[in-house]
């Protein structure tokens, strides 16, 4: 045990004092990630939504009064043109120097509707000409507020039924939970899996193949050091430091996750989540990370230098992609025995945890076959650390 | 005496890959590097092993530190068998050579604490210990600088004594002197004759002829994998200086094999 210890304290020496490497390993990520999405999100919040002191505005002819008494009220401002000005202010809203909507009447609207409420009505029925410009949030905003309006209005007309008549706020029962619980299940285990097996990545090659390449390993080799607590030190220490990273991302992306969506999505995980929710996720995520850093460490300790380990390595992270990713893209049964894929399970049971909906045995399928593969790998680098061809060849 | 290190009958041959063959000229597809090679170093003695180079001192060194494994054969360190007990040898010994190298990222303080707790020495030993060891080879003013900003000589005398921490009986040195300058050459064989002084039995593999006749009491010459004689150096030289002894040796071994 004590052979162990010495070796993760030292893994960890080498790792917190360097102080610049530790931070950019633990925090960039997060930071990264947490820079990233809220950027997107406060982008695409910019691009769609309308600027919040400018009313919507609507230049119109021939607006009857019935309309310009519901469209006021509803904060509009109306501009009175003459139909010969359209086309100059048609083009001025296509060059989005306009930041309203244009809109012409039939002379005779009112008297079309007066023949229809009397039950005859004249075809064809009256048109009303709307131009608005879907790239500009403002014109944009105005054209949905006016269209429903004129909804409203039509329906005011002529109304076989009603839907959702005055709970229309009310009526999408999804809780706000449930969606963030959707949301965080279906993004939170791939980006998590991508972070963990690119911090590994950056971490096992250094650690393993790094020291044989720098001739420090030779010399623990002629210690009584035992060769497995030595695979050991080396996997635990590793993985300590992955989980750390593990943590901050995941920190990350759920602060970050509001931002992304566009600020609607209140989330409080502590009251989504129970304990043993959360329990569940830290078990999964450490397990998984133990499995990345046994895989990553054989890596290194087979490549003999440090550059032919992080070539290795990349194909590696390709595969963890593609098998994180795989949970949201196809909808694979729910069975235990594909839940013995590494990775796969692993971030299938993230999704599942997140999302609310999971199998207890599917999850402890993920946690022990981790477990498993890792005892094999940890075994395996053990003997290689036993095998002169494999420590010393060049 | 007695013998405290004895090494019986190692064997130990190294695949070729096909470019090592076509340098060689040899449709071998493997090379002899030490054969049948018996020796015994006495308690308190510095036991050298000559040869040129590619005779096979190294590989019979790193077989004795366990580093490679013996083909067949065994050695026996202190009682310990090399072939199954490693863990004990690694123990008793200290290893030396130019491709043990210290983390350039630590301090010399740093790495002798962290072999010490590798080898279970108490700390208040170590420490006693790292003060002497540090005080003697000029360490002390050095001990807080990582070993990447060291000299070439400060860090050859930091592996030397980082590979010492456990205080071993049994010391195996690999070309103790090469690449070092004549003064910390000079520091590192007045070291050796110390640590003889106290008992310690010395095992060195070198190419130079008068560091044999200036340390060692007993000499193997090995010329390619097998051991030509081993005796006293006054039984090896006779008369004549060591390197007139081994280039008769060198000689009658080219005509029993037919190389001249």
């Amino acid at each position: 045990m004590s052979g162990i210890l010495t070796i993760m304290k030292k893994e960890f020496d080498r790792f917190f004092k360097d102080k610049r490497t530790a931070l950019s390993t633990i925090f960039l990520p997060g930071i990264i990630l947490y820079a990233i999405y809220s950027f997107m999100g406060t982008g695409f919040d910019n691009l769609f939504s309308p600027t919040a002191d400018i009313p919507p505005t609507a230049y119109v002819v021939n607006m009857p009064e019935s309309i310009r008494q519901m469209a006021e009220p509803a904060g509009f401002i109306i501009n009175d043109i003459s139909e010969a000005v359209v086309p100059e202010l048609k083009e001025q809203l296509a060059e989005r120097e306009l930041a309203a909507i244009i809109m012409v009447f039939p002379e005779d609207f009112d008297e079309h509707i007066a023949a229809f409420a009397a039950g005859t009505p004249m075809y064809p029925a009256p048109n009303i000409e709307l131009y608005a410009n879907s790239l500009d949030p403002n014109s944009n905003n105005a054209r949905w507020i006016m269209t429903s309006l004129l909804d409203v209005y039509r329906g005011t007309l002529a109304n076989p039924f009603d839907i959702n008549r005055d709970i229309f706020a009310e009526a999408d029962l999804a809780t706000e939970e449930g969606v963030a619980a959707t949301v965080i299940s279906m993004i939170l285990p791939m980006v998590l899996m991508m972070m963990l097996v690119s911090g590994v990545a950056g971490l096992a090659p250094e650690s393993i193949a790094g020291e044989k390449d720098r001739g420090t390993i030779a010399t623990l080799l002629v210690t009584p050091l035992k060769r497995s607590h030595l695979a050991l030190g080396k996997i635990l220490s590793l993985t300590a430091i992955s989980f750390l990273s593990g943590i901050v991302t995941t920190i990350a992306l759920i602060l970050s996750l509001p931002n992304m969506v566009g600020g609607d999505l209140e989330m409080n995980l502590m009251e989504m989540y129970s304990i043993t929710d959360l329990v569940m996720i830290v078990v999964v995520v450490l397990t998984a990370i133990i499995f990345l850093t046994t895989a990553a460490s054989l890596i290194s300790a087979f490549a003999k230098s440090l550059k032919e380990a992080t070539t290795y390595i990349g194909p590696l992270t390709i595969i963890v992609m593609i098998l994180s990713i795989v949970p949201m893209l196809i909808n694979l049964p729910d069975v235990p025995q594909l839940f013995l894929i590494p990775i796969y399970s692993s971030a299938q049971s993230m999704s599942g945890i997140f999302a609310m909906e999971y199998e207890p045995l599917n999850i402890l399928v993920t946690v022990v076959s981790n477990l498993v593969y890792s005892c094999i790998g940890g075994f395996a680098l053990t003997k290689m650390f036993n095998s002169e061809k494999v420590m010393f060849a060049k | 005496m007695e013998a405290i290190l004895r090494a019986d009958k190692l064997e130990k041959t190294f695949r070729l890959s096909a470019k090592q063959q076509k340098l060689q000229k040899t449709k071998e597809k493997t090379k002899i590097a030490v054969h049948n090679l018996s020796f015994e170093a006495y308690e308190g003695e510095i036991f050298g092993l000559l040869g040129p180079n590619g005779a096979g001192k190294t590989t019979t060194l790193r077989m004795l530190a366990t580093l490679i494994k013996a083909d067949s054969g065994d050695a026996f360190v202190d009682g310990s068998s090399i072939v199954t007990q490693p863990g004990e040898v690694r123990g008793k010994i200290g290893f030396l050579t130019s491709e043990l190298r210290l983390e350039d990222f630590f301090t010399p303080n740093y790495l002798f604490d962290f072999f010490s707790r590798l080898h279970k020495i108490d700390p208040a030993v170590s420490d006693k210990r790292k003060a002497e060891l540090f005080k003697k080879f000029g360490i002390d003013e050095f001990a807080e600088v990582k070993v990447a900003n060291l000299s070439t000589g400060m860090k050859q005398k930091s592996s030397l004594v980082i590979s010492l921490v456990h205080d071993p009986n049994i010391i195996i040195f690999d070309e103790p002197t090469n690449g070092l300058d004549v003064i910390t050459a000079r520091v590192v064989t007045d070291f050796l004759v110390d640590l003889k002084a106290q008992g310690k039995t010395i095992i060195v593999s070198t190419h130079i002829f008068s560091l044999i006749e200036k340390l060692c009491d007993r000499v193997g010459v090995i010329i390619n994998g097998e051991m030509a004689v081993c005796d006293s150096l006054v039984a090896v030289t006779g008369e004549k200086t060591l390197e007139d002894a081994f280039f008769d040796l060198y000689e009658s071994y080219a005509q029993k094999e037919g190389l001249i």
